[in-house]
């Protein structure tokens, strides 16, 4: 009785396109030993039956391409191709902006492409920051202030 | 087969160069991702009305009344003002109130962040400013008070 792995693992580099002549004269063997009610024996040995009934060629020819190998760098770069696409669209959904050109702004949920009420939105955020930086520096400033009337007052107690 | 392996790996190593423009914890908040908040104003700017001022990106983002994202943005400022260049810092009320940091980036696309915190004085509504481009600080500063 055949034995089943190997048997498989032979069908598989038979349709690879891996297989010597020899290894396909077994493989027919092989084949014609197993059950035909097995799905991968049936489909191996109508490719091969079909390879059988093919005239033989009066000169030699390439060794032949299974219609699998065939597609298989087509069908690599067709997945390439894919995964390229999904990755960028992943990237354009989860940047939002990321691919989108030209000043815009959104408000309340509202996309705004005029350019004044843009300007507009800009110019208060920059004066809210003006504002919070002034304050800032003249809290800096009064703290100074502090700092150096305490000073002159020590000088004066010391004199 | 190589050479489309190369291809493809340069196409996604320049859109992730895109996506990792920032790398700044801020970065999130700036990408749009809130634009459908309704409490948020988000603003991109780019073309003539930057260059001519010397930067290359402005991006802001305002929320009003969403304590949520409030409280989101203050924890990625403060995580990227611990790594920032220079600083300078206000707080009020125990609250980061106003915070301008530069963190640093190359000759001209040096990085700028601008923070207020209006709760910290009893407002529902903070601000986040990142600005991007050949300006110094003070010359940044300079452009925010004019």
């Amino acid at each position: 009785m055949t034995d089943k792995t190997t048997l498989y693992a032979l069908i598989e580099r038979y349709f690879d396109a891996d297989t010597t002549p020899g290894e396909e004269k077994e493989l027919l063997r092989m084949l014609l030993d197993s059950d035909p009610s097995d799905p991968k024996v049936s489909e191996a040995l109508a490719v091969m039956g079909y390879a059988r009934m093919m005239k033989k060629p009066s000169v030699e020819k390439p060794r032949r391409q299974p219609l699998r190998a065939m597609w298989r760098p087509a069908l690599t770069v067709a997945a390439s191709v894919a995964v390229v696409v999904l990755m960028i669209a992943g990237l354009m959904m989860s940047r939002g902006d990321a691919f989108q050109t030209g000043s815009y702004a959104y408000s309340g949920g509202e996309r705004i492409e005029n350019l004044q009420q843009i300007m507009s939105i800009v110019e208060s955020q920059m004066s809210d920051m003006s504002e919070a930086q002034s304050d800032m520096l003249n809290e800096v400033s009064a703290d100074l202030d502090d700092i150096r009337s305490a000073m002159n007052e020590l000088n004066d107690e010391v004199l | 087969m190589r050479k489309l392996l190369i291809v493809i790996t340069i196409i996604l190593l320049s859109v992730a160069g895109v996506s990792a423009q920032n790398g700044l914890n801020v970065a999130p908040y700036l990408s749009g991702k809130f634009t459908d908040n309704p409490g948020v104003t988000y603003v991109n700017l780019s073309g003539k009305q930057l260059s001519a001022a010397g930067l290359s990106v402005y991006k802001s983002i305002s929320e009003t009344a969403d304590d949520e994202l409030a409280a989101d943005i203050l924890n990625a400022v403060n995580k990227d003002g611990a790594s920032a260049q220079t600083k300078e810092v206000s707080y009020k009320n125990g609250q980061l109130y106003f915070g301008f940091y530069a963190m640093g980036g190359s000759e001209n696309r040096k990085r700028y962040l601008f923070y207020l915190n209006r709760r910290a004085i009893g407002k529902r509504k903070s601000t986040l400013i990142y600005i991007e481009g050949n300006l110094s600080e003070s010359e940044v500063k300079a452009l925010i008070e004019n």
